[in-house]
């Protein structure tokens, strides 16, 4: 038995022996060859020819490959590992036999920044197509991109619409990180937006807009001041009550309910000069995306679309400065690094010139003036973190000629810290305040001690949103939230008793949300989300007192609590075709206490959810169709929204000075519902969209309009608008703006009787009645003075309503004696020409 | 290319030629879908004891006037007693002698009997602060050559109670409460704050150059809260009607039934002064 054993161990030592014998053998194995754009599976016929070794493979398993290459006297594994390198197979040599087999492919993650090659600046919202893999991925807000996939070459497109369009072999042979750089273009925006469109993949299906600087730069703006919200006005789907407002009405949602965010902090009035601008600086923005449809998870806290605008870094390469002036301001911009390749700052400044121009703007004072600061700081501590400051103050001053003073501004303060966990764990976490005041004089005009009325809501909250990117076609979005509200809804100073004051609030909002994005198939992208959030308010106790005579101070609490799903789906059902559908439930906690008939900003009041009022709610579904390809876009969308817990004030209420502001408060319902078509054409020069849609919103109260439903003030069944731009050349464009539009609703008098002298009109049915029809074409040219040079500047002219169309802004009671033609339309500015005038350097 | 430039071309002469160039144009009534029936104006006083109620039809046309009411039965009740009201020589304007109707806190009561429906309204007299208790809804400054400019703002607000005032002088009639139609004169001081932002902002003024020793006479009448309101519901559907204004509505008085306007009781402070009295400065 031993020795039996033992001469088992002896051939089978012999045998290993053989084996490395051969091994070595084999290894040494030199040969010369030459391919001369030979395919794979013949290059590796022609090797088992010149080593005399078995080669063992499944032909199928060979990808088409040209290979050309010279080896001179160079050991044939060595030979197979060039030949083989990224085509996923292995080999294993064993004695006189060759094994090819597929690799078992380890996938590989991929993570980075996308940043302007000349700035350094993060690029939101860039897509890059992967090829091979037929699937897009898009940048964060913070420029940040991580896929993962098998190891292997791919082929990326990446694009964005400020940028050339770049194409680049990836080999994603590891994990690692890796920052891309993409060079702005110049003023060939068509390049861009040829390339942006080119995608096949299931990217076209997301919700999400976006609008960059150079999508900003083309359009036709009132007055030539580069507006953010004016140019959301003039998308399809986003409707202004009149022009030269700052309201955004999004499918039937009120002016309310839009999440407005400067890098994460609510404004809560983006007005200046009551709406005539908004609070974005053109120079301080970056980005803004923009959701009006399907809002995920990570967004909350308003019933009907999300506007999220990113200030720039700043330089990160050299000192840079900009500005420009137009008929309404002035501006100048100041930006660099702070330390090379790692950090930057911006610094913004805007200055109304109304007052300086010393013309009478027809509504108010000449001296009324604003002015806005814009800061921002980045510092890149390391690969895996990074901190941003960001600074915006705003400040309008409104004056008359017999001393009322109506001040009102924001301010926005926001640290974030970037961390990367992991190549596929996306950290960002922010401290956020905000700040909105509006003071107005009561009684400026009267010997009296002066009084003043002051509302507005401060915020301080932290955030934490994390992001985990799973396999290429997943990503995983949670996170949590809390704000602290401080709610002042009227205050008076002064001469008044706190008797007068609205009681205030203070308030802690929470929300958690988990918000997940996949792919099952090729063809079908889905994405849902939960977010849960809660809503504790606790309003002042006012008039309580104890036995010795003094005051208490105490809070009447309030809790409201829900869940939040949000469902998306994306079907590709051929080739550019795609569908889609979308369901939100969103919550609401604070509303605007305001009755106006147009929307125009001024004293904006913000309550909470308290005791008496209960949170907004919505339903929102929708479907639609869309068609891409590279150089037309078709798509079409209805949808319907219910929001419950809808406010309206009482008849003649008013705000100021008045306590009980609460009890005048109605609660209702609204249903909006529409169709939404848009068709847009890029070709080399030339760019157009034309959108036309259909909607309806009504509103239905207790108490309001004999508790009849009535259509809201923002109800415009019919609307469509054309966008047009033309290069004539690569210095030159040509812009326009065309906006037809049903006029919008009016509560028009059924008669009048005479009181203390004075005409007052009877009322029946709100707005059972509407103004003529509204249209207005606005045209624009820019020309690009100066190119390659670093000192770069742009010379705009326009006109604002061409036709000088008399559109209706609103009606008054012309008072005649005797009575006669007792209604009088009112109109709109007219035509405006204007010139602008920007630079850098 | 030549495709796009046609197409633009196109478009922009249709965009051109099919829009409206009329630039402004009237607005018509709605069509009114109820009945409207009278409409109240004027009150008791306690200034003086002949008293006037004009009563009038609405006009549901816009190039009408509203026409008199002139075959009403009109009383006041005081809380002691029914007064009859007789129609004077102006269509529609109703008069009688009431004494003793200083009925302080009281409720005056108006019954209006007209084609076979009967109308009531009830007010409240409260008693007027005295003039020279209360802040002058006006400003007098010295000119340079010794004049006196005197600003009359039609509304004050933020006052601690509300009011009517009538300020008279050379080339603004005295107060007759038998004229209640026609051009009135009437300010107002409001409890309330101002309506919205920017009225103060454009808001008019009456201004006027006086002589030191000129004559100002000064009326002030209480106003109820409900009148008070009514009055503020009126002026935010005409003189404040701007951009920032809500939206219109029902104004609604203290008359009874589908009537409108309003039937008020007021106690009334009469004053006389020199203009140099009230220079500032």
């Amino acid at each position: 038995m031993l020795k039996k054993s033992v001469g088992l161990i002896v051939i089978f030592c012999l045998n290993l022996l053989f084996v490395f014998a051969q091994a070595n053998k084999t290894d040494n194995i030199k040969i010369s060859i030459n391919f001369e754009n030979e395919e794979l599976s013949r290059a590796i016929l022609q090797i088992q020819s010149k080593t005399h070794l078995n080669f063992s493979f499944d032909p199928d398993i060979i990808p088409s490959r040209i290979i050309k290459v010279n080896f001179v006297e160079t050991p044939f594994k060595q030979v197979l590992d060039n030949i083989l390198d990224g085509t996923g197979i292995d080999f294993q040599v064993s004695g006189n036999q060759v094994i090819l087999t597929r690799h078992k492919k380890q996938t590989v993650t991929i993570n980075g920044h996308l940043t302007d090659a000349s700035s350094g600046e993060d690029i939101i919202g860039a897509n890059i197509l992967i090829r091979e893999l037929k699937t897009t991925i898009s940048t964060n807000q913070y420029g940040y991109y991580s896929f993962t996939v098998p190891e292997g070459i791919y082929h990326l497109q990446i694009t964005h619409i400020s940028y050339l369009v770049r194409e680049m072999e990836f080999s994603a042979n590891a994990s690692r990180s890796e920052s891309i750089q993409l060079s702005p273009s110049e003023n060939r925006l068509l390049e861009t937006v040829v390339g942006i469109r080119s995608k096949d993949s299931l990217g076209t299906l997301n919700s999400l807009k976006n609008l960059a600087p150079a999508e900003l730069k083309g359009l036709p703006y009132f007055a030539g001041e580069l507006d953010v919200v004016k140019a959301l006005q003039m998308q399809p789907g986003i409707k202004a009550m009149t022009e030269s407002s700052s309201g955004l009405f999004v499918r039937g949602g009120n002016i309310d309910q839009n999440l407005i965010m400067l890098d994460e902090a609510m404004i809560y009035n983006p007005s200046h000069l009551f709406g005539l601008v908004s609070v974005f600086n053109p120079d301080a923005i970056k980005n803004v995306q923009y959701y009006t449809d399907y809002m995920p998870a990570n967004y909350g806290g308003r019933l009907s679309s999300v506007v999220d605008g990113r200030m720039a870094e700043g330089n990160n390469h050299e000192f840079q400065l900009k500005g420009g002036v137009s008929p309404l301001s002035v501006r100048i911009a100041a930006e660099g690094p702070i330390k090379k390749e790692t950090g930057s700052y911006l610094i913004t400044f805007r200055r109304s010139i109304i007052d300086l121009l010393n013309q009478n703007f027809g509504l108010v004072n000449p001296n009324s003036s604003y002015y806005d600061i814009n800061a921002k700081a980045n510092y890149r501590i390391n690969d895996n973190n990074r901190l941003l400051y960001s600074f915006y103050l705003g400040d309008d001053h409104i004056y008359s000629k017999n001393s009322y003073v109506n001040n009102w501004g924001n301010l926005t303060s926001t640290l974030r810290w970037n961390h990367i966990f992991s190549n596929r764990l996306f950290l960002n976490l922010s401290a956020i305040y905000s700040n909105y005041r509006n003071k107005l004089d009561i009684n400026a005009d009267t010997l009296s001690e002066k009084g003043l009325w002051q509302t507005g809501i401060r915020d301080a909250g932290l955030k934490a949103d994390f992001t985990f990117y799973g396999n290429l076609n997943t990503e995983v979005k949670f996170g949590v939230q809390g704000t602290y509200h401080q709610f002042k809804p009227g205050q008076s100073s002064g001469t008044f008793f706190s008797d007068y004051d609205i009681p205030d609030d203070h308030s802690q909002e929470y929300a958690l949300y988990f918000s997940h994005q996949f792919k099952p198939t090729e063809r079908l992208q889905l994405s849902y989300g939960f977010r849960a959030t809660a809503f504790k308010n606790g309003e002042q106790a006012k008039n309580l007192f104890n036995e010795e005579g003094n005051e208490i101070i105490k809070r009447n609490y309030k809790t409201y609590w829900g869940i939040e799903p949000r469902f998306h789906i994306g079907y590709q059902v051929a080739r550019h075709h795609n569908i889609f559908a979308s369901y939100n439930h969103t919550r609401q906690y604070l509303q605007l206490i305001q009755n106006s008939e147009l929307a125009f900003s001024s004293l904006e009041t913000w309550m909470p959810a308290s005791g008496s009022t209960k949170p907004q709610i919505s339903d929102f579904i929708s479907s639609g169709y869309r068609y891409s390809d590279n150089r037309i876009n078709f798509s079409a969308s209805a949808y319907y929204k219910n929001m419950r817990n809808q406010l309206e004030m009482s008849e003649h209420t008013q705000v100021i000075l008045n306590p009980d502001i609460r009890s005048h408060l109605k609660t209702g319902e609204s249903q909006a519902w529409g169709a939404e078509f848009s068709a847009s054409q890029t070709a080399e020069n030339f760019r157009g969209t034309l959108s036309y849609v259909y909607s309806r919103v009504f509103r239905q109260f207790d108490g309001v309009n004999g508790n009849i439903r009535f259509p809201a003030n923002y109800d415009f069944p019919n609307t469509v608008k054309l966008t047009l731009s033309y290069f004539l050349t690569d210095k030159i464009s040509l812009n326009s703006f065309f906006i037809y539009s049903d006029g919008r609703p009016a509560t028009l008098p059924i008669g009048y009787y005479m009181q203390d002298g004075i005409q007052v009109p009877i009322f029946e049915g709100r707005n059972a009645s509407r103004f003529p029809d509204y249209n207005r074409l606005d045209l624009s040219a820019q020309w690009l003075l100066s190119g390659k040079s670093r000192f770069k500047s742009t010379l705009s002219v326009g006109v604002n309503n061409v036709y000088n169309r008399k559109n209706p802004l609103f009606y008054s009671v012309r008072q005649a004696s005797p009575a006669s033609n007792f209604g009088l339309v009112q109109t709109s500015t007219g035509i405006i020409p204007w010139i602008t005038y920007g630079f850098q350097i | 290319m030549v495709g796009t430039r046609i197409t633009i071309l196109i478009l922009s002469l249709f965009l051109l030629a099919g829009c409206d160039k009329n630039s402004q144009s009237e607005l018509d009534f709605q069509t009114p879908e109820n009945s409207y029936n009278i409409v109240i104006e004027g009150g008791i006083n306690t200034l003086v004891k002949q008293q006037y109620i004009q009563i009038s039809l609405p006009s549901l046309k816009a190039e009408e006037a509203p026409l008199p009411v002139t075959e009403a039965q009109v009383s006041v009740n005081d809380g002691y007693k029914e007064i009859s009201f007789k129609m004077t020589s102006t269509p529609g304007l109703y008069s009688a002698y009431m004494s003793g109707n200083a009925n302080y806190n009281k409720a005056y009561k108006l019954t209006v009997k007209y084609k076979n429906v009967t109308y009531s309204a009830t007010d409240t007299l409260k008693q007027v602060v005295d003039i020279t208790d209360d802040y002058l809804p006006f400003t007098a400054k010295k000119q340079v050559d010794g004049a006196v400019k005197i600003t009359i703002p039609k509304h004050s607000f933020g006052y601690m109670n509300s009011g009517k005032w009538l300020i008279a002088y050379t080339g603004v009639p005295e107060w007759n409460p038998g004229k209640i139609g026609g051009p009135q004169y009437y300010n107002y001081t409001h409890t309330l704050g101002t309506p919205n932002a920017l009225y103060p902002l454009i808001k008019d003024d009456r201004e006027v150059i006086l002589g030191p020793d000129d004559l100002i006479s000064i009326y002030k009448f209480s106003l109820s809260e409900t009148y008070s309101r009514y009055l503020y519901s009126i002026f935010l559907e005409t003189d404040w009607k701007g951009i920032f204004s809500s939206v219109p509505g029902k104004i609604t008085g203290n008359i009874s039934g589908n009537a409108q306007g309003f039937f008020y009781v007021t106690d009334i402070d009469f004053r006389k002064y020199r203009v140099k009295e009230f220079i500032t400065q």
